[in-house]
């Protein structure tokens, strides 16, 4: 049974367009991060100045040149670094972030929210109203005050997520929470002698999982988008690193003459959003226990 | 309260079963009243609980008393709203927060448990007291095993070792007549039958062998034929000594299965005793009306008559009378 049932969800994951469709953005994203070194055709970092604003190769107006030249096949920027190097490596920057923005955006919220909803009375007015004004401070403004203030980086990045975005999980678990305590099944728990803890850790989350791995998805969708963000006003990694967000900013100075320096890494991330949203709206579908039976 | 009483009387299928279930029903009755009755496992006295909520005063219960007996089956029965369930969560500690008990005390297998905390009570709860609650569908948790859910328990009050548990699950489940043990302990409880869930709810219920089990309308969200199966196994349990408080409003359930009863209305309990005394001999006229607007398939031409509505503006008039009166003393 146990094989049989599993089987099962995995068959109905897989005949989710939107599942399927996502699940292979994100392969694509981890193949293109792990392999980066491999896959990149050349250094990111390597500059060919001769070569610069080289249009992409694989439009064919490059295909007159030098046979023995490089084939630059997105093109190059205003360095002469390698555009599709760029974004592979920029691969890995975005789902470094998004994967761990998001888990620790999840453990933060989740446990917060999970605590709020189970104990309630103070415990669920404090963190309430906590994140009550949370949520009125501009979020975009509020991570790049941030990062300004506790400085660049990928974990600054990553901190600013979680800071602005745990309100989303706590919220969301919160209520989740509340909703399964009322249920029967607590009651009956509770009837058996177990404790409110183990209530929580062994009742309760298996019920909230499937959403909290939904949320998980969105959350690292926005991750990306927030670290491009950052990037775009020079408040992530150093310039020398290549991100998403900062080729976007350094496209937009020479969007007259080379407009695929920004519309290619703006492609890339729209794909990677796009994709983790169609994951997470398929799991959402998929794994919610009620829509199952 | 009659449930002392040695002679338990009936066992006459036509007065008995106003279900109608004929014959097929006599074998869970005849060995009833065979366990000696002993002292009483729950005992309530005088119970007075209010609900205070946004300045607010409610009283739900006004001086229950209760008494059940190792062995025996007493029904509380009474319509929506009655208290029935605020008896039951009192007994088991689960009041709401905003609940206080004002008065009164109840004392559950020797101790006097009126005032406990939850860590107290949790010592209590699975062990010596437990519940089946009404709807099986949400009585077990939908995304664990069953067998993982039945293990909790064993883990939790005795400390059982995995492979010893796994036996114990199916002992428990052998026990309420599951099929395929083995094979339910490895479903979710959506993968089985309303029935197959409430056996599993009860094998839970009784896992510890707790000196009192509180069946909360243990059958109503169940079909006919699958009730009359529960309620053949709860009263087989039942007579291994344990304690059973049968919280119904299905007088053929009682007239069934219970030793005693308790009729209970607006907080009040308003007559007890013994099921073959209070059904032929009722005493007070809620009673009456009750027996009355039960269904009676073994008296052809019986109409249904609905509870007068005077009667319970009579007992509301009462119970605020009532209010009055402790509000004054207190």
């Amino acid at each position: 049974m146990t094989e049989r049932t599993d089987i099962r969800l995995w068959q109905r994951l897989l005949r989710n367009p939107r599942v399927v469709i996502g699940g292979l953005v994100c392969l694509v994203m981890l193949v293109l991060a792990v392999g980066a070194p491999w896959i990149a055709p050349t250094d990111p970092q390597a500059q060919d100045l001769i070569a610069s604003f080289e249009s992409p190769a694989l439009l064919g107006s490059a295909a007159d040149a030098d046979p023995d030249a490089p084939r630059y096949w997105l093109g190059t920027d205003n360095l002469g670094r390698d555009v599709a190097s760029r974004m592979v490596y920029g691969t890995r920057i975005a789902l470094l972030v998004a994967v761990i923005a998001a888990t620790l955006t999840a453990l933060v919220g989740s446990l917060l929210g999970a605590l709020a909803g189970f104990y309630g009375g103070k415990v669920d007015t404090l963190i309430s109203r906590l994140v009550d004004v949370w949520m009125s401070f501009p979020p975009v403004l509020l991570a790049i005050v941030l990062v300004s203030v506790i400085g660049t980086g990928l974990w600054s990045v990553i901190a600013a997520i979680v800071i602005v975005d745990w309100t989303r999980f706590c919220r969301v678990v919160r209520a989740e929470t509340q909703a399964q305590k009322a249920l029967d099944y607590v009651t009956s728990a509770r009837m058996l002698g177990m404790s409110p803890l183990r209530i929580l850790i062994s009742e309760i989350f298996p019920n909230v999982a499937p959403l909290l791995i939904t949320l998980i998805t969105l959350e690292m969708g926005v991750a990306i988008v927030v670290e491009a963000i950052l990037s775009f006003v020079g408040l992530s990694l150093a310039s020398g690193t290549s991100t998403w967000g900062g080729m976007i900013g350094e496209g937009r100075l020479y969007v007259n003459q080379a407009p695929w320096l920004m519309v290619l890494p703006m492609l890339a991330m729209m794909a990677a959003v796009l994709g983790l949203n169609a994951l997470g709206d398929g799991l959402r579908r998929e794994l919610d226990p009620v829509v199952q039976r | 309260m009659g449930c002392g009483a040695s002679s338990i009387r009936w066992c006459n299928d036509e007065r008995r079963s106003p279900q109608g279930e004929g014959t097929q029903v006599s074998d869970t009755t005849t060995d009833r009243g065979a366990v000696p009755a002993a002292g009483p496992v729950l005992q309530i006295d005088d119970l007075h609980v209010e609900i205070r909520q946004a300045g607010r005063v409610t009283p739900i219960l006004r001086g229950v008393n209760l008494s059940v007996s190792a062995g025996r089956i007493h029904a509380l029965v009474g319509e929506s709203g009655g208290g029935k369930s605020m008896v039951a969560k009192a007994a088991t500690g689960l009041l709401p927060e905003s609940a206080v008990t004002t008065r009164g005390r109840i004392v559950l297998a020797g101790q006097d448990v009126t005032r406990w905390d939850e860590p107290r009570w949790r010592t209590l709860r699975g062990r010596t007291v437990s519940m089946v609650l009404q709807d099986p569908l949400t009585a077990l948790n939908p995304v664990r095993r069953i067998g993982a859910q039945m293990a909790d328990v064993l883990r939790l009050h005795q400390g059982h070792l995995r492979a010893a548990v796994d036996a114990e699950n199916l002992r428990l489940l052998e026990q309420v007549q599951v099929r395929d043990p083995a094979q339910v302990l490895r479903q979710y409880p959506h993968q089985l039958s309303g029935g197959m869930r409430q056996r599993v709810v009860i094998a839970m219920a009784w896992a510890c062998r707790p000196q009192l089990i509180i069946c909360d309308e243990p059958t109503t969200a169940l079909d006919v034929t699958v009730q009359k199966q529960v309620l053949r196994l709860i009263h087989r349990l039942a007579g291994e000594g344990q304690g059973v408080l049968m919280v119904t409003h299905d007088l053929g359930v009682v007239a069934k299965l219970c030793h005693s009863l308790s009729v209970i209305h607006g907080g009040r309990i308003l007559e007890s005793g013994s099921v073959p005394d209070v059904f032929a001999r009722p005493q007070h006229a809620y009673t009456r009306a009750l027996l009355a607007a039960t269904p009676r398939f073994d008296r052809p031409g019986h109409t249904l008559v609905p509870v007068d509505d005077a009667l319970i503006e009579q007992l509301e008039d009462e119970a605020r009378a009532y209010d009055r009166q402790q509000g004054v003393a207190a």
